[in-house]
């Protein structure tokens, strides 16, 4: 099972500013 | 962009912005229970085809932005057929973390149209994040769209 704000941690080292985001609003507490 | 109050349209609007920013990489985090509001958008979504989109799902089993109950047979639904049916063929359901770092280059660096379930736990304290300064969230989208539109 992975953890959100693992998912999240790893993905934002690694976006730059090219990169958009969308989401619904569960994040909140990430 | 924050989506809260029109839940299920995530990846309408990450379509949407796909399609009219095609110089930019655009990341879409949905959820389970909202992804099944609007299934329908997958067909669309693949019948568009937009190269500069990921689409990924946190598959936790609840309604956690409106205070977290469950959605119906979550843990049974595979997203990522659903989507290969749907026409998106790079999909996958990603289950264990070391998974899931081997795909991070690959939804970031690789063009071409891309969706993930990622199964995850729900939050330990789910707290239900209404917004309710809607006219001044799509005034502040707006603002973003002009200038990552640049």
């Amino acid at each position: 099972m992975l953890q959100r704000a693992g998912c999240l941690k790893l993905l934002a080292e690694k976006v730059t500013d090219e990169v958009v985001v969308c989401t619904i609003g569960m994040l909140g507490s990430e | 962009m924050f989506d809260s109050g029109a839940m299920g349209l995530a990846s309408s609007l990450g379509l949407g912005m796909a399609l009219a920013l095609p110089h930019r990489k655009v990341l879409v985090f949905d959820g389970d229970g909202a992804l099944l509001m609007n299934l329908g958008s997958l067909a669309t979504i693949a019948q568009q085809n937009p190269a500069n989109l990921v689409h990924l799902v946190f598959q936790n089993g609840v309604y956690e932005s409106c205070g977290g109950g469950p959605v119906v047979d979550a843990a049974k639904v595979d997203f990522a057929q659903m989507a290969r049916a749907a026409g998106i063929e790079r999909s996958y359901n990603i289950e264990e973390e070391d998974d899931f770092k081997a795909k991070v280059d690959e939804f970031l660096k690789t063009p071409g149209l891309t969706f993930a379930a990622l199964k995850v736990s729900p939050a330990e304290r789910i707290q239900a994040t209404a917004q309710k300064e809607y006219i001044k969230n799509k005034l502040q989208f707006m603002e973003f769209v002009q200038q990552v539109g640049k």
